[in-house]
Parts: C-alpha cells; sequence; structure tokens
C-alpha cells in the first residue's frame, strides 16, 4: 500500500512537471516569440495584438497557472493553422495511432513467439543462429528504413499493399487492416527482437525443467509440449518488456505514420511542426507525455499487483 | 522367468554422453531381461547409470547422448531403437509408463492436476474432453487421492508430495502400460508416505500384470517388492539375482556393503553408520580393472589389473562380477 | 564477429571536392554512367559511382559529407550524456539523500516523455541546427547514463577502498575522481558506445523527417528523404544511402555487442 501511494504522489509530481516543461518550452524559442508566430511581414501593431492574446506580457508565474487551468478544463487553444481545437483534433486522431500500436504489437508478437520457441528448442544450432542473426540485423534498420524497404518490394514490386493512405473501419475492416499492414509491420520488424530474445532465454531454462522430461515420457508430440507445457511458464519476463516497449511504440508510431500519411496524433504533430503551429505542437507534447506517464505507470501498478515481490524488490534498489 | 517370452529384452545397452571434458560412459554394457507381470529392482548408488539407463530406454536423453549400434532393446516384439521418434511417441505414455522421482519439479506447475492426467488420454486413447476428465477422476480415485472431484481443479503446489506422486502414479497407469519404470518413486517424500506408495505400486501392478521395474539407492525398498535385482555399478552390472536368493546370498562386496549400510530397528541407538568410503569413479576415465576396486574390503591385485566379467556359480540366474566374490570363489 | 567491424566503416574524408547541381536536367536520376561533366570551369569527366540523386548530385560524395553529420551525432552525443549523465549519476549515488532525490526526479521528467517526441520537441522549440541537434539528443540521453552511474557508484561507494581512501584524509573531490570514476567509466563506456548506433539512426530518423540539419547540407536520413519519391523507378537513390547506413550501425551494435560480451566474461571470472 505504501509503494502504491509513493508511486501515486511522483505521478502526479511528474505529471505536474511534465506540464511545466512542456510549457517552458515555446520559451525556447530563440527570439520573440509573438513576433516569430506573426509572421516576417507583419507590422508592429500585429505583433502587439499577438502578444495581447497570448498574454505574453503578463508575468510567467501567472501564465503557467492560467494555461494549467486551461488545460485542465481541456482548452488546449487553438491551432495556428487550421484554427480548431488542439483538443479536439487530437481526439479525433488518436483512434488511429492507438490502433496503428495495438496492431504493430500484435504482429511484433506473431513474429516473436514462434522464432523464440523454435530458436529455444533449437538452442545452439544453425537454426537458432540464423535467427539471431536475423534479428540482429533487424534492430540496426531503422524503422523508416525498414518501411522504406517494405513499401519497395510489397507496394510498388509486388503491388500487394497499399503504399499510403489510411481507411477507416466505417468503410470496411478488411480495407482498414490493409491499410495498416505495411506501418504495423514497419513497427514490429523492430520491436520483436527483443520479445524474442526475452522469450528465447526464459524457454531455453524452462526447457530444461523436469515437468519437460516427464510431458515427454508421456508420449506427447513435441510441438504439443513446446506450446502448451513450455510456453506459459516462460512468458513472463516478455509481459514485462511489454510495457517497456510502449515508449518505442509511440515514436515509432510517430515516424510511420508520417511516412505513410495515417491521420494518427504522430501525423498531426509532425505537421504542426512543419506548419510551425506552436500551440498545436505544444498540446500535443502535453496530451502525449501525460498519457506515456499515465499508461506506465497503470504497467507498473499491474505488475506489483501480478508480481508480489517487485513491490519490495524496487525499494531496496 | 522361462515360461513366457520376455516383455522387454535389453542386451549390451551402453550410453555415452558427449560433454566438455570428454565422453561419460554413463551406461556401459547391461543386458537384462523382464517378463510380464514381474518386477525389476534396480539398485546402485547416485551416478551408477541407473537413472540413465532407464531414460535410455525410452530415448529420454538430451542430444549429448549417443548410444551405439550394437545396443539393441525390445519390447514387445519391437526393435525399439529402430522406430521412429513419431513411433516411438505412441509407446511412450500408453505402452511404457515412467514416474520421476520428485513429483514437484515432474508435475507441470502451471496446469491443472486434471488436465495432467486427461492429456494422455486425449492424446492416446482419443478421449474427449468429458470422458478424459472423468476418467482422469476415477484414476485419482485409484491411486488413493481422496475427494477427487476438487483435486482435479487443483495446482501442484496445492498439493502435498505423496498426493503428488500419486498424481504421477495416476499419469503413468492412465493408458494401462504394460511396463512401469519408477526411477526412485519414493525418494523425496517422507517415509511413511513411502510404505504407502510402494504399496500402492505393488497392487495396482498385480491387478493389471504388469512389469514393473523399480529403481533405488535403497536395498530395503527393494527387499520382498522385486521378483529380480540387478545392482549397478559404473554403468555396469556388478550383481544380478532374483531377490530372495540375492539377500540369502550376496556374493558382490558392493552388495554385500550396500546391504550393510541400511540402517536397522535393531541396532543399539547411536550406533554409527556404516557407510561406503570414497567416491564413485569418473566415469569419463574408468579406472582399470574392477571398478569398485578402490573402495573394496576386500581388493587383491587381480582386481587392479583386470575388469571382472559377470560370472554365475552353481546357479545359473545368479550372476556377479568379482574375482574374490563373498562366500568363497566361483566355481 | 570482431572482424565484422572493418565492413562497412564509413570514415569522413576531408574532402575538399563540392558537388555540382545538375539542376539543368531536374529530376532526373543518373544511372552509374561514364563520362559526366562536374566543376566550376572546366568540364572534366567523373565518375558517378553510386549513381546520382533527383537532383543530379554525386550520391557518393553526398554519403561522405553526409557520413560526417551521422558520425558526429554518432559519437558526440554519447560523448556529452556519458560526461553529464555520468556526473550526475555518480554526484547522486555518492552524495544520496536530498542531492540524489532532486538528480534523480530530473531525470524521472526527462524519461517521462517517449523519446523520439521529446526530441522532435526540443529540435522544434530550439530550431533546426546540428548543436541544436546534439544538444537535444545529449538531453534524451542524460538520465539512462547517470542511471548506470549511479548504480555503479552505490555499488562502490560501499566497498573498502573508498572507506581507505577517506581515512588517509582524501576529500570527496579527489574520491570521486580517482577511486569511483575508474570504475565506473567501464559500464558506461560500453553503454556509449551502444549508443553511437542508436544516435545514428535517431539522426537519420530526424534529417529523414526534415527535422535535422537544414538542407542542402547532405545527411543520410534526408537522401533517403529524396528518394522516396523515385522509390518505383530508381529506387538505388533511396537504397543506397539506406544501406550505407544499416552497415554503419550494424558495425557499431557489434562494436557494443562485442564488447559487453567481452565485460561479461570478465565479470563471471570476478
Amino acid at each position: 500500500m505504501i509503494y502504491f501511494s509513493k508511486k501515486l504522489l511522483r505521478l502526479v509530481f511528474v505529471v505536474f512537471a511534465v506540464t511545466a516543461l512542456t510549457f517552458m518550452m515555446v520559451n525556447l524559442l530563440p527570439g520573440d516569440v509573438a513576433y516569430t508566430i506573426a509572421g516576417q511581414d507583419s507590422t508592429a501593431e500585429d505583433v502587439e495584438a499577438i502578444r495581447e492574446e497570448l498574454g505574453l506580457n503578463r508575468n510567467i508565474f501567472v501564465r503557467y497557472a492560467e494555461w494549467l487551468a486551461d488545460v485542465a478544463h481541456g482548452k488546449f487553444g487553438k491551432s495556428l493553422q487550421t484554427h480548431e481545437p488542439v483538443l479536439e483534433a487530437i481526439f479525433s486522431r488518436a483512434p488511429v495511432t492507438i490502433e496503428l500500436m495495438i496492431l504493430s504489437q500484435i504482429f511484433a508478437l506473431m513474429l516473436a513467439v514462434p522464432a523464440g520457441i523454435i530458436s529455444a528448442y533449437k538452442a545452439g544450432t544453425s537454426v537458432d543462429k540464423t535467427i539471431n542473426s536475423a534479428a540482429f540485423g533487424m534492430i540496426s534498420i531503422p524503422n523508416f528504413v525498414m518501411a522504406i524497404l517494405l513499401i519497395f518490394l510489397f507496394s510498388l514490386r509486388l503491388k500487394w499493399l497499399p503504399a499510403t493512405g489510411y481507411i477507416p473501419m466505417s468503410d470496411g475492416l478488411l480495407a482498414n487492416l490493409r491499410s495498416f499492414m505495411l506501418p504495423a509491420f514497419s513497427i514490429a520488424m523492430a520491436e520483436w527482437v527483443s520479445l524474442m530474445r526475452v522469450l528465447r532465454s526464459d524457454m531455453i531454462a524452462t526447457l530444461q525443467e523436469d515437468f519437460i522430461l516427464m510431458a515427454k515420457s508421456k508420449g506427447l508430440p513435441t510441438l504439443h509440449i513446446l506450446f502448451r507445457h513450455a510456453l506459459r511458464p516462460s512468458c513472463l519476463t516478455l509481459i514485462t518488456i511489454f510495457g517497456i516497449q510502449i515508449g518505442h511504440l509511440i515514436g515509432g508510431a510517430v515516424i510511420v505514420e508520417q511516412i505513410f500519411a495515417l491521420p494518427g496524433i504522430g501525423r498531426l504533430l509532425i505537421g504542426a511542426i512543419y506548419g510551425r503551429d506552436y500551440t498545436m505542437v505544444q498540446g500535443c507534447v502535453l496530451f502525449i507525455a501525460i498519457s506515456y506517464v499515465v499508461v506506465n505507470f497503470m504497467v507498473d501498478v499491474m505488475y506489483s499487483v501480478l508480481d508480489p515481490r517487485i513491490g519490495t524488490e524496487k525499494t531496496v534498489g | 522367468m522361462t515360461q513366457s517370452p520376455p516383455l522387454l529384452n535389453v542386451e549390451n545397452l551402453r550410453t555415452h554422453i558427449h560433454t566438455d571434458r570428454g565422453i561419460v560412459r554413463a551406461v556401459d554394457g547391461v543386458s537384462f531381461m523382464l517378463c510380464q507381470g514381474k518386477t525389476l529392482g534396480i539398485v546402485g548408488e547416485s551416478g551408477s547409470g541407473k537413472s540413465v539407463m532407464c531414460r535410455t530406454i525410452l530415448r529420454l536423453l538430451p542430444r549429448t547422448a549417443v548410444t551405439p549400434d550394437n545396443s539393441h532393446v525390445s519390447f514387445d516384439g519391437h526393435n525399439l531403437r529402430r522406430l521412429s521418434e513419431k513411433e516411438f511417441n505412441r509407446i511412450r505414455g500408453r505402452y511404457i509408463a515412467m514416474i520421476f522421482q520428485d513429483p514437484m519439479s515432474s508435475l507441470n506447475p502451471v496446469m491443472k492436476v486434471g488436465k495432467q492426467i486427461s492429456e494422455t488420454l486425449s492424446h492416446h486413447l482419443g478421449m474427449k474432453r468429458k470422458p478424459a476428465r472423468d476418467r482422469a477422476m476415477e484414476l485419482m480415485k485409484s491411486v488413493g487421492i481422496p475427494m477427487p472431484e476438487q483435486r482435479v481443479n487443483q495446482y501442484p503446489h496445492q498439493l502435498s508430495g505423496g498426493m503428488r506422486q500419486r498424481v504421477a502414479i495416476a499419469i503413468a497407469l492412465a493408458c494401462n502400460p504394460k511396463l512401469l519404470i519408477a526411477d526412485e518413486p519414493t525418494t523425496a517424500l517422507d517415509v511413511t508416505v513411502q510404505a504407502e506408495i510402494l504399496e500402492l505400486l505393488a497392487r495396482r501392478q498385480s491387478e493389471r500384470n504388469m512389469a514393473m521395474i523399480l529403481i533405488t539407492h535403497d536395498l530395503g525398498v527393494a527387499a520382498g517388492r522385486t521378483s529380480d535385482i540387478i545392482v549397478m555399478y559404473a554403468g555396469r552390472i556388478v550383481e544380478q539375482a532374483p531377490a530372495r536368493e540375492l539377500f540369502s546370498n550376496m556374493r558382490m562386496p558392493y552388495t554385500r556393503a550396500l546391504m550393510d549400510s541400511i540402517p536397522r530397528l535393531e541396532n543399539r541407538p547411536h550406533t554409527t553408520l556404516n557407510s561406503i568410503d570414497g567416491q564413485p569413479p569418473d566415469m569419463t576415465s574408468p579406472p582399470r580393472g574392477c571398478c569398485f576396486a578402490p573402495r573394496c574390503s576386500r581388493v587383491r591385485k587381480q582386481c587392479t589389473e583386470t575388469e571382472p566379467a559377470l560370472m554365475s556359480d552353481s546357479r545359473k540366474d545368479h550372476l556377479f562380477a568379482c574375482w574374490y566374490p563373498v562366500g568363497g570363489p566361483a566355481s | 564477429m570482431v572482424c565484422a567491424i572493418s565492413a562497412g566503416f564509413w570514415l569522413p574524408e576531408p574532402d575538399q571536392m563540392d558537388w555540382a547541381n545538375q539542376s539543368a536536367l531536374p529530376g532526373t536520376v543518373g544511372e552509374i554512367s561514364v563520362m559526366n561533366s562536374e566543376g566550376a570551369e572546366v568540364q572534366k569527366p567523373f565518375l558517378y559511382l553510386l549513381g546520382t540523386d533527383t537532383m543530379g548530385r554525386d550520391i557518393m560524395t553526398r554519403l561522405i559529407f553526409g557520413a560526417r553529420i551521422s558520425l558526429a551525432v554518432g559519437l558526440a552525443v554519447p560523448a556529452i550524456g556519458l560526461v553529464l549523465g555520468g556526473i550526475l549519476g555518480m554526484l547522486a549515488g555518492f552524495y544520496r539523500g536530498r542531492l540524489e532525490t532532486v538528480i534523480m526526479a530530473a531525470m524521472d521528467i526527462i524519461l517521462a516523455f517517449p523519446g523520439i517526441v521529446l526530441m522532435l520537441a526540443i529540435t522544434f522549440y530550439l530550431g533546426p541546427s546540428l548543436e541544436n541537434l546534439i544538444i537535444a539528443l545529449g538531453i534524451i540521453v542524460i538520465p539512462a547514463f547517470s542511471r548506470v552511474a549511479r548504480a555503479n557508484t552505490l555499488n562502490f561507494s560501499q566497498r573498502e577502498f573508498v572507506q581507505a581512501a577517506r581515512m588517509l584524509g582524501a576529500n570527496d573531490v579527489y574520491i570521486i575522481f580517482a577511486e569511483i570514476l575508474p570504475n565506473v567509466i567501464i559500464p558506461m563506456v560500453i553503454y556509449a558506445l551502444m549508443l553511437v548506433a542508436y544516435m545514428i539512426m535517431a539522426e537519420g530518423i530526424l534529417s529523414f523527417l526534415g527535422l535535422g540539419v537544414p538542407p542542402p547540407a547532405p545527411s543520410w536520413g534526408g537522401m533517403i528523404a529524396e528518394g522516396k519519391e523515385v522509390l518505383g523507378e530508381s529506387p538505388h537513390v533511396s537504397m543506397i544511402p539506406a544501406f550505407v547506413m544499416f552497415l554503419t550501425v550494424l558495425s557499431f551494435n557489434l562494436i557494443g555487442d562485442s564488447l559487453r560480451n567481452l565485460a561479461d566474461t570478465k565479470e563471471r571470472q570476478l
């Protein structure tokens, strides 16, 4: 219980810090903020007007407090480009990003689990070494390069899958999934490696256990033993890694959305960056950061529920 | 032993395990026969090769273990060494079953015990879920597990040691095997439970006319429960005889020493236990001559030079490998 | 494994060669052809070893120049992280108490942002340039280094040789630098090397999105991005820089991995 409330306190503190930092970042802009927003051929009055609007003349703490109050009420401001409310824009894009993240993780698992099982079963043989080398190679490929490779192969040469474009689910589930295939795979190709490695080492340990020998003595076929007996006890670290990977997924999603023109939060953010839409950028960063912190927190809590040992171990370290 | 043809016939079995330190000759030329309905006791210290030998029969060895071609194992007329892995899987669990020493580690900790039993039934006998589950409960009852309807859904860690071993026995007996190999089934259990388990095994065996191999390091366990006994040392058979004959007329000094090391109830309290000095030999480079020679109290010059072959005395069914056996030389 | 390091390692040449802008032929992609002109006044025949990109610029030259940027980032950022993160981590681990809580809290805040998002945000606000890029990435890696440093400092500061030094009258600064640093630095260097590969990838990502070093400076990511347009007809414009980047990242990964294995085996003998 103490552990939990400590974590909660930390969470609140971090959230505050995040908001503060995000707010401060605007001040990093070289030169005059108002001037940069107004544009190069604005008059002195325009600049002054913007200054008024953004309240740049007032004390920074006051501004922060006001801004924070706004944010808490869901008023993230308006986009400088499109003048639509930032928060709405984010929410309308969120499902796409979430779907992308879920699909990538599923694909990563689909790749990692069989690979992990096979290379654990055949540990030390050439099959194992091949899988491991392939894995090593794949993490050396950044996800945007992987994306381009996949586009080249599957879209242009083989013409199987669309290179860009998003088809919402309302237009058909299959088409929707098709538009996610390449993007999700681009991300999955890097993620599966850490999952596979962890599963492999856990499996190797499990396969040395006596009950596997017992299962074999029952005359059960090898596949059955691998999947039904050996897999479950080896899953523990795998699930742990899951949580850590969420951060990578978000990052990957941002890039991939841009390349494949999927209308998610990532694309929104990048578009805002290109368009110098400071409000939007701030809103996106804030939203993403806070979601990330909250999700991490929930994952942490879940772990300590699943494995009571973690609570005590962490307080020592 | 001479009426019907033997169920299990092992000839010249050898198992060599490749390790970093060299080739370990875990089993070094073992031959014996076992008939239906009989129990064979295999007695020896840890490291004598008894477990490895039984695993060799069931082909449960790691990839580093190799069995040379001149070893033969035939079961019910089939040459076990020639079968493919798939064919052999049909024999394992169905016609030959095995019970392991430590039921805590040999049962899957994350699978319900009922499932572990019904798994064999589904796989070998093709039973569907519900009938398999019912049969599993019947089996659990027959091995003496109370309230099987409750227990069938529990996990191994929720059961006591004795009950876990009963579950293991239920799993082994599920498909009515012809041969049951019990590898030290009672070593990990309390003394009070040991007798119960051994009784259970004996009862089931006689009910089904099953052949059984009982592996143990304790001669006391083998006494009275086996029809024949093999004593193994350093991967070889050093004495082999029908049980009664062995106990009344031990020839190999090693067997004698094993017998002496059993604590006896009639001894006065605080009597020193007799143990055998020394360690079993390093099987990567076995010594010349008799393997037991370094620890034998009756050792003579010939023992360290030439390895004694199995020889028999007046009784042809009592074999032993010793130059200077207890009770006078072989005639 | 170790010999794979030598493969694919692009060293920056202090090349005075400038690239010619063949804007006379916009959009065409030169094949691996032979005779083509370049240079200021004199038209000299020049061999395009790896072809040209969408604007007719020699890919090979741009690759080499781009390598300078990638390597600058790849080496400078871990260096910054190592120094700053290391100091912070050692201070935290050594002094414990309030200082530690403050430092670790600061690290946690940085870690609260998902890496790439933070990277984007900082470069956005600071403006695109090589220095800003390095600063931004540097900030992101400091927490990891500080964690490594702190963990190791915690480990070592309990040992006897530290207490011995103290009894000999050494002051804190000396202890930190002379006693603890040598032990802490090894795992940090290993981590730094593993990070090099990742930094090269990060630079690639940023320049791919156009948020790294501003054009027309060549960078690998930027080259890949340009090639994306003509992926169908002339894949080599994207593929070649991609392949080079892959090889470089792979080499650094291999270096880091082998070193880590070396270090691990050393520990086991301990």
